[in-house]
Parts: C-alpha cells; sequence; structure tokens
C-alpha cells in the first residue's frame, strides 16, 4: 500500500473524517494530521516548524494542512 | 471604582489571568474552556518537562561528554550509527532521543526523533529523523530546548485559534478577545494540583463511561 492509499485509509477510518458528505477533504487539522500520519501530534507541530511539512492558516488562525500538502511530504523520499 | 465593560463590571477572576472578567465574559470562557482543556493540559505537561531538561543541560551535557553515562542501545540514521544516552521527550507515539557517535573528527552528538515503526509516517519517510548535530553538547541541548518553545509557541497559538473558532461559533458577533487572551494565560500557569486534580476527573469520567 503506497502512503497516498494509506492516508485514504486512515481517512477514512479516523473518527470525525467521516463525517460530512465528501470523504476526502481538502485539509486536516494537525491533530487529525497526526492521527492519519500515526505521529504524536506535537511532532507535526515540529514538521512545520522545521518546514517539512507546510501549513496554512485559517480564518481563526488555526493551522491547517492540505491532503496535497500531506501526500507531497508522504510521497517525497 | 468598579470597573466596567461593556456595561457589565468587570469582577470575575480566572486563573492565571491578570484581568477581570465581565459576566458574559466569564460565561464564555466556561463554554470555551472545557473544549481546550486537554490541551491546556498537555501544554502545561511538556512545557514543564522541557524546564526539568532545560535546567538538567549542565549536568547531562557533562555525562554524555565524559562517558559517565552508559550507552542504552544504538540507532542507525541513513549510514551512521547512534549511541543512545538519554531519552529527552516520549509519547505512545513517538520518542526522542540523544545520541552521540564518534567521528574522524572526534565526538558528535545528536538529537534524533524516532517514530512507531509501523506508522504511515514511518513508512513513507523512516523511521528515524536525525533533528540536529553538534559537537558540543551544551549547544545541542541548547539548541534542542530552543527548537522546542518555538514548537510549544505554536501549539499554544493552535490553542488560542481554537477557542476564537469556539467562541465564533457559541456567540457569534461577539468580540470576545479577553476570554482568549484569558484562555491563552492559562497555557502553563497550571500547577501540579489544578493538573491533578483535572487528570483524576479524566479518569473519574472514563470510569463512568466504562460503568
Amino acid at each position: 500500500m503506497n502512503a497516498n492509499e494509506q492516508v485514504a485509509t486512515r481517512a477514512e477510518a479516523s473518527p470525525g473524517l467521516e463525517e460530512g458528505p465528501e470523504k476526502e477533504r481538502l485539509a486536516y487539522t494537525l491533530l487529525e494530521v497526526a492521527d492519519m500520519i500515526g505521529v504524536d501530534y506535537l511532532s507535526v507541530y515540529r514538521l512545520i516548524q522545521r518546514k517539512k511539512l507546510k501549513a496554512c492558516r485559517a480564518l481563526r488562525g488555526k493551522f491547517l494542512v492540505t491532503r496535497t500538502e500531506l501526500l507531497r511530504m508522504l510521497n517525497k523520499e | 471604582m468598579l470597573m466596567r465593560r461593556n456595561g457589565e463590571i468587570c469582577e470575575h477572576r480566572v486563573p492565571g489571568y491578570p484581568g477581570l472578567l465581565t459576566e458574559s465574559e466569564q460565561k464564555a470562557y466556561s463554554e470555551a474552556f472545557p473544549s481546550v482543556e486537554w490541551l491546556v493540559n498537555e501544554y502545561g505537561e511538556n512545557e514543564e518537562a522541557l524546564n526539568a531538561i532545560e535546567k538538567e543541560i549542565p549536568s547531562l551535557a557533562l555525562s554524555v561528554s565524559e562517558k559517565t553515562t552508559q550507552s542504552t542501545s544504538a540507532i542507525r540514521t541513513g549510514d551512521n550509527e547512534w549511541q543512545v544516552h538519554r531519552t529527552l521527550h516520549k509519547s505512545a507515539r513517538n520518542e526522542i532521543l540523544l545520541c552521540s557517535r564518534q567521528t574522524p573528527e572526534g565526538k558528535q552528538f545528536g538529537v534524533v526523533e524516532q517514530f512507531a515503526h509501523n506508522s504511515v509516517y514511518a513508512n513513507a519517510m523512516g523511521e528515524m529523523d536525525l533533528q540536529m548535530t553538534s559537537n558540543q553538547a551544551v549547544l545541542l541541548l541548547q539548541d534542542y530546548v530552543e527548537q522546542e518553545r518555538h514548537v510549544l509557541q505554536l501549539f499554544k497559538q493552535d490553542i488560542e485559534a481554537s477557542v476564537e473558532e469556539t467562541l465564533a461559533n457559541k456567540f457569534p458577533g461577539q468580540d470576545y478577545g479577553r476570554v482568549v487572551k484569558a484562555i491563552a494565560a492559562r497555557c502553563g500557569r497550571q500547577t501540579s494540583t489544578e493538573r491533578e486534580k483535572a487528570q483524576a476527573e479524566k479518569r473519574n469520567q472514563n470510569q463512568r463511561i466504562k460503568f
């Protein structure tokens, strides 16, 4: 199973991500990203701090990672 | 003399915040805080652990530099093998390790993050992530503490944003910037007793759920 398929499987299995009409969301919060890729939530902040993963800010300033960016990081190496 | 804001008396004290909140602000605070309470607790625990590491830097650096600590195991990052000296941070899904290795130029120190071997991240990027290296243990540990403080700062900003989001959903059109500040001020200000109380409460809730 490649990274893309693994993220898709985790996204479908993660609580909260299956809600709503679409299964494939455009962006995820950092806690969701942590659950999807199986790391500690602070590790996701570390990845952002070290610029290995790019995050954008939502309206209230909350960090979001786009699905495209998440897949880019996982497929890079 | 009583201070008023938006026609309401500022009379409510909340933990860690020097100002006083109005009745409406206090209500908003009580509505929003539970949604981020566990994050605030996590922030506090991580900050406390980092403060402990910071205090320990001189002795820790000396012990790894002078080989007074025994390496517990060895790990590999790329082509290099590192001797593990100490766990700097540990969670269910990762571990941050203080390591060293011998090079032709002398001893090199490194901080390595180890991920769960079966995680999506580890499968794609590798189980070990060499975060920083130095030939001076003190500088390495200082850099590590500085990096982790920045990580916690990002985490705190996200907690504030979550509070803003909750308040905007529950009280649309209201300006509760002061409530956000009051909750943010609680990050890292929780006493151990408060945290223990919160954890005990969490345990009780879990038990109630089980029954």
